[in-house]
Parts: C-alpha cells; sequence; structure tokens
C-alpha cells in the first residue's frame, strides 16, 4: 500500500531556495530516511544528511532519528542546517 | 607571580567628584572567578547592597574585557554589570565589538564607574590618559551621530560605546551601544548610564603588551580551536545567513513566538529569514573582534542601512508584533539601535500594548490615536519614537512590560510576557524544557544570554555528543523530556560562565561547539600562568553563577521567584507536542536542579557549606549573618 508524504524542501546550505512544495509517495513502513532518500531522486540531487535540518511533523529530527516511520499525510521539510539566535 | 594576560588592575572612575584611581586584582580572585563576569560580580557584590537605587549615583556600572582578550585569541566579548532598573536585580550583558582589546592595551582589564556627574559628559582613555570630558554637545543626539562626532573630534580608530536618547532618558528597556550596532542591550543598563549623565566612554590606542605565559603552547590550541569552529556542523550557515538563518526552522516547528507567544507560526516567515534577508538586502557581513565566523548581516535597504537584524530582533520586532513587511522590521531594527533600546524588550512592550489595545484594554486615547493592531508597522515605529523620547503612551512603555501591565492591570499582566520584570527571548520554552529551566533561574530574567541549551535538539553531531557527555544518553537529546535537564543546565551554566569570563563568543561554545572547557582551561592556563583543568574551570564558573544568585539572593530572590511569564505557564502554544509549561513540569525541574547543587530544594538557596566548599567564605558569611541561609 503507497502512502503520501507531504515534502517542503528550502535548499541546502550550499544552495538555499525559496520552499518548493511537493508530495511523493512511499510503500507503507517507510522511514525518514526512505524518504530522504526518495527526495533526493526525485530532485536529482545529492543531500548531505549531516548539513541539512530535518523536520518531521513539526519537530526537528534528531541526527540519530533517521529510523522513525512515516505515516499516510505527514510532513518532511528539508532546510539549510541552521545555528541560532 | 604574574598575570600574564591579565593587567590586574580595574580603572576606577568617580563622576560625582572627577576622582579617578586602579583597583588591584588579587590574584587569587583571578583564579577563582576567572576573569570579565566573574570578577565584575564580585566588584559589584562588594560595592553595592540592598539599598543601592539602580537609578542611584550610588549604583555601578563595570565594564570589562575578557582574560584573553588582546591575546591573538577570537576574543571579542566585554561584560557590563550593574543592577538593573528593570529587575531591581542583578544584571549583566555580554556584548561583542572591538573595544576589548584596545582596553587591555590600554592597561586596564575593565572599568569601574561610579556616581554622577554634575553635566553631561564622557569618558576618554586615550593611552593610559584617563579624562572625562564635556558632552554637552553630545546630549540628545543618536548614536550613529554620536559616534560620528566622537571620531572626527578623537580619531577615525576611536572605540565608542555610548547611549542614545533613550539612555538619557533613563528608558528602563534602553542599551549601551558599542560601536552603533553591538548592544549591552538588557535590563535597562543603558538608563543606568544616563542616570549618570554619561554619554559615552572611549578608548584611543594603548600601548601595554599583552603577555602570554606560554605562547607556543597558548597559539597551539588557538589554532586547534579555529579549526574546531570552522569545521563545525552550523559554522557555514551561521557565517552566510546570521542568526536569523534559524527563523524558517522555527517556523516550521512551530515555535516562533507570533503575536505575542500566541502562535507557533507565521505567514511570511520565510521573508523575515536570514536566506532571504541575505539574498535581498545584505551584500557584507560583519564579525566581533578576531572572529572566525562573522555571524551579523549588514543591511541596506531604499532609505537606510543597518547592523543586524539578529534572530531575536526579528521575532521582537517581527514576528511577534505580526508585522511581515521586511523592510520595515530593518527600519525598526535601525531605530532600536540609533535610540540605544533593547530590541527583545521594545518588542515585547510593544507586543504587550498590541494585545492590550485588541482587547479594549488600551483605548485611542490612552495611545493618542494611533491604532495599535497586531501587523500594523507604521504604529511599530511611531511606538519606538515614542518609547525613546517617553512621550504620551510611550513614557508608559518605557518602563518595560511589568510596570506597564501593573499599573494598567485589567488582566494584561496576563499577556506581558516578561518574568524578574524582563521581557523573555524568544525562544518558546513551551517546546524546549531545558530552556524553561534555564529561563526560570536566569539571574536577569527568562533571557538566553545565560544558560543557551540549544543542544537537546540534537541536530548536529556535536549537540548529540555533548548531550551524551553530560546525561551519559543520546536519547537525551530531545527538547521534549523533562529528565535530565537540571543535568543540561548546570553544564551549560558553568561553561557559559567560563565563556563569558575569558571573553569568547557563546556561539563558540555551546552554539557552535569548537571550543569546550578543556580548550578554555588550556588557554587561560598559557595565558596567564595559573594552573587551570576542565573540573576547575568548570567550578569557577558554577562560582561565578552562584555568586550571581547569592547577589539576588541578599535582595530577597527566592525559589518562588524562578518562574516563567504567565503566559507560557497557562496559555496553549498550538504546537502538541509541548502546550505549556505547567507548573509541575517546573517544579519537578526546580527540584531536581536544586538537588544538584546541593541548595535547600525548599527555598533555593545555597547553605553555608555549600559556599564554603566553593571557596565564598566572605559571602556565606554575610548571607548567615543576615538570616538569608540556612548554615548547611
Amino acid at each position: 500500500m503507497a502512502i503520501k508524504i507531504e515534502i517542503r524542501f528550502y535548499g541546502t546550505t550550499q544552495n538555499p531556495s525559496a520552499p518548493k512544495d511537493f508530495a511523493i509517495n512511499m510503500k507503507d513502513g517507510s522511514s525518514i530516511k526512505d524518504v530522504f532518500e526518495q527526495v533526493e531522486k526525485t530532485l536529482n540531487l545529492k543531500i548531505d544528511r549531516d548539513e541539512v535540518n530535518i523536520i518531521h511533523n513539526n519537530n526537528l529530527v534528531p541526527i540519530f532519528g533517521l529510523d522513525k516511520r512515516v505515516e499516510d499525510d505527514d510532513r518532511i521539510v528539508i532546510m539549510p542546517l541552521v545555528g541560532g539566535g | 607571580m604574574t598575570m600574564g594576560s591579565m593587567n590586574g588592575k580595574y580603572l576606577e572612575v568617580d563622576l560625582t567628584d572627577g576622582d579617578i584611581g586602579e583597583r588591584s586584582l588579587d590574584i587569587n580572585l583571578i583564579e577563582s572567578y576567572l576573569g570579565s563576569r566573574g570578577i565584575n560580580a564580585k566588584i559589584l557584590w562588594e560595592d553595592t547592597d540592598e539599598k543601592t537605587e539602580p537609578l542611584s549615583p550610588r549604583n555601578i556600572i563595570i565594564i570589562s574585557a575578557g582574560t584573553l582578550a588582546g591575546t591573538g585569541a577570537p576574543v571579542g566579548r566585554l561584560t557590563v554589570t550593574t543592577r538593573s532598573p528593570a529587575t531591581n536585580l542583578y544584571l549583566k550583558n555580554s556584548v561583542g565589538g572591538t573595544l576589548g582589546g584596545p582596553l587591555k592595551k590600554n592597561g586596564y582589564d575593565g572599568i569601574i564607574i561610579k556616581g554622577k556627574a554634575e553635566a553631561p559628559s564622557y569618558l576618554l582613555l586615550d593611552n593610559g590618559k584617563v579624562e572625562i570630558k564635556s558632552a554637552d554637545h553630545l546630549w540628545g543626539k543618536n548614536v550613529r551621530d554620536t559616534v560620528k562626532i566622537l571620531k572626527e573630534e578623537l580619531g577615525e580608530k576611536t572605540e565608542v560605546a555610548c547611549i542614545g536618547p533613550a539612555g538619557e532618558n533613563k528608558v528602563k528597556i534602553s542599551s549601551i551601544m558599542f560601536n552603533i550596532y553591538h548592544a549591552a542591550a538588557r535590563g535597562g543598563v543603558g538608563a543606568v548610564m544616563g542616570s549618570k549623565n554619561l554619554k559615552a566612554f572611549c578608548i584611543l590606542g594603548g600601548n601595554t603588551k599583552i603577555e602570554l605565559s606560554d605562547p607556543k603552547k597558548f597559539d597551539e590550541v588557538r589554532k586547534e580551536m579555529i579549526k574546531r569552529i570552522l569545521e563545525d556542523s552550523t559554522y557555514e550557515s551561521l557565517s552566510k545567513f546570521g542568526t536569523p538563518g534559524l527563523i524558517p526552522a522555527v517556523n516550521e516547528i512551530g515555535a516562533i513566538t507570533a503575536y505575542n507567544y500566541t502562535k507557533g507560526s507565521f505567514e511570511g516567515a520565510y521573508e523575515l529569514g536570514g536566506q532571504y534577508i541575505k539574498e535581498k538586502y545584505s551584500s557584507r557581513m560583519y564579525a566581533c573582534e578576531r572572529c572566525p565566523i562573522g555571524c551579523h548581516l549588514f543591511t541596506e535597504w531604499e532609505g537606510g542601512v543597518s547592523g543586524g537584524p539578529e534572530y531575536e530582533t526579528v521575532l521582537s520586532l517581527g514576528i511577534g508584533t505580526g508585522v511581515g513587511d521586511t523592510e520595515m522590521v530593518l527600519k525598526a531594527n535601525e531605530l532600536c539601535n540609533l535610540y540605544g533600546l533593547d530590541v527583545i524588550s521594545t518588542g515585547g512592550v510593544i507586543q504587550w500594548a498590541m494585545e492590550s489595545y485588541g482587547k479594549g484594554v488600551i483605548s485611542d486615547e490612552d495611545t493618542g490615536g494611533i491604532k495599535l493592531n497586531f501587523g500594523n508597522g507604521e504604529a511599530l515605529i511611531e511606538l519606538i519614537h515614542k518609547i525613546a523620547h517617553r512621550e504620551g503612551i510611550g513614557d508608559l512603555l518605557a518602563e518595560g512590560s511589568k510596570i506597564a501591565s501593573g499599573k494598567v492591570g485589567k488582566g494584561s499582566e496576563k499577556w506581558a510576557v516578561q518574568a524578574k520584570g524582563l521581557e523573555m527571548s524568544r525562544v518558546d520554552t513551551r517546546a524546549a524544557k531545558s530552556y524553561a529551566l534555564a529561563f526560570a533561574v536566569n539571574p536577569r530574567g527568562p533571557d538566553h544570554l545565560h544558560t543557551e541549551t540549544l543542544a537537546e535538539f540534537g541536530t548536529t553531531k556535536e549537540m548529540v555528543e555533548l548531550i551524551e557527555k553530560i546525561t551519559g544518553d543520546k536519547k537525551y537529546a530531545t527538547p521534549y523530556t523533562i529528565e535530565k535537564r537540571p543535568e543540561i543546565v548546570r553544564w551549560h551554566e558553568d561553561c557559559y560562565a567560563a565563556t563569558d569570563a575569558l571573553g569568547f563568543c557563546s556561539f563558540y561554545t555551546t552554539f557552535l561547539y569548537g571550543v569546550n572547557p578543556d580548550n578554555m582551561a588550556r588557554m587561560f592556563q598559557h595565558a596567564t600562568g595559573m594552573k587551570m583543568d576542565e573540573a576547575k574551570i568548570m567550578e569557577a564558573g558554577r562560582r561565578i553563577v552562584t555568586l550571581e544568585n547569592c547577589y539576588n539572593i541578599r535582595l530577597g530572590v527566592a525559589r518562588k521567584d524562578h518562574r516563567l511569564p504567565w503566559r507560557i505557564m497557562h496559555d496553549e502554544s498550538d504546537k502538541k507536542e509541548a502546550s505549556v509549561n505547567t507548573e509541575e513540569e517546573l517544579n519537578t525541574m526546580l527540584d531536581g536542579y536544586f538537588k544538584l547543587h546541593d541548595w535547600d530544594v525548599k527555598t533555593g538557596k545555597p547553605s553555608v557549606r555549600v559556599l564554603e566548599h566553593l571557596g565564598m567564605k566572605d559571602i556565606a558569611r554575610e548571607l548567615a549573618e543576615k538570616g538569608l541561609i540556612p548554615e548547611k
């Protein structure tokens, strides 16, 4: 069964961009890591995981949290890795 | 014994009678309190007391450079310490810029300013020579004009720190501006300077050679540290987009504190973020003394130029007020810089006024006809002018949110987002539990520049490594649990205090992680010749934080005062994972925090025994004699 994941992509630290929204279909049981790899394929872009922030349903994903399973209609945001204020 | 990079003395100026002298620093004092922030706190403890009114001549301002300033290390921070007119409590500000090295090269580690000048004055430190000069021609001038005039008179290389009209008018949310764009911002420190009729202090030249105890080893650690900073995961983004680079991410996690902390996201946040501002409005970044990051955006737009904005500026003056027009926010930032206003508190008190107006608590008559709706950029600008000059409603807002809401009443205290009298920094602590505890126990009020616990988010390998080091398990790298928060806060408090004392930027230690306590200890030792290691430097950090708390305890502060703003503890955020910081949650974290420090859990105070263990016998004795702390 396929599930739909909403994606927002702000580019990377090297190439930031205005947010682009799109959706991808994934197999049920997919993880954040699977989604990340699918986004790379969709955008035809190699993204260094250590150089972006990933947000899953409004929560920052810790660097060790990529195995978490995604659900239908979840939202993943990929954006430049940022410091703070 | 020599003191290496320390001159071993502070300049002491009494503006009332014009006396100029020096205060020697004992070696034991430097070993115990490391420098700058720590020594300032000790001087404030000794030279002021419960009867010292913040805006009276009896209050003092202490400005000092870090222990490592002027050594060639990237050390650009100074500490400004006083008793705050906004909170009536201990106040320290850490400020960047380029004054630290020149101050040290003039032969002093710091300046103690006392009394009150009879007429507007400024202080000039020129190649070791000190003069108090008339500032009649500067009074009433904004910060940029003041700096320009002083540089024309004294030379382009003059380093200038000054107040603007807000400080002159004793606005309780006013700042001291260092070379226009670096602010000792919080707690009304500008008003203290204004109350002394002191417009500026200027530093020129300086021939004192800054000695190093072991230059070769010092340089090795310096190089190692810079390499680590440059290799840190977030170095590139911070140096490219500045602190506003964080804005789109914070918006996406629903913690952007829009509309006076009532909304977690804001439409148009991207256009207020660092990536967008950099592309549209900023052609260059600028840095503090020898900093390899250079995180400050310099912005230009039609009709203006400014340093900044910073993350806190955009959230305080823009997103928090509902103003999404980028240029309006840049302009508001510039006005605060020129008037010498704290952007966080100015934005905070304006948001309180906007919400009060929307709820009918403040009327058109009160505002003088200004339509104070959220999102009204013209009203934002108008209010900044009025606050700086204490005109109309600006006179009320110039007192800060606590006093203003107390005067207006009608329940408006509940949306005055302050604690201890200080407007809260723009971190939504409802979604970040370490920050919640850190803000509650901060001696100067709920603010990030005392303890920055960003590592709890665990979004870089450096952050996760640090959380694992502190707690023993990387699973605690999440902002949504209250477990292990006391341990995380304590480590950051101690590290931050040492960071400030040495003069490093906290971005090196608790934002990026290029400098750690071990690096700091070795640099301190090779600079001063005093033996230091990681445990000892963290204990010194603990001593500094403890002394700052003792200052407040002497003023009557106890556990009951370690609170978060009412809204943060009662009004739900629209972020479901972190709705409010409940009473129970805060109490549990406070219990853990005081137990960890071996302080009395009920009162939130250290005992004589704990203070003596830290080598603070004199402070313990005074507090015990006054019946303010327990014996054991």
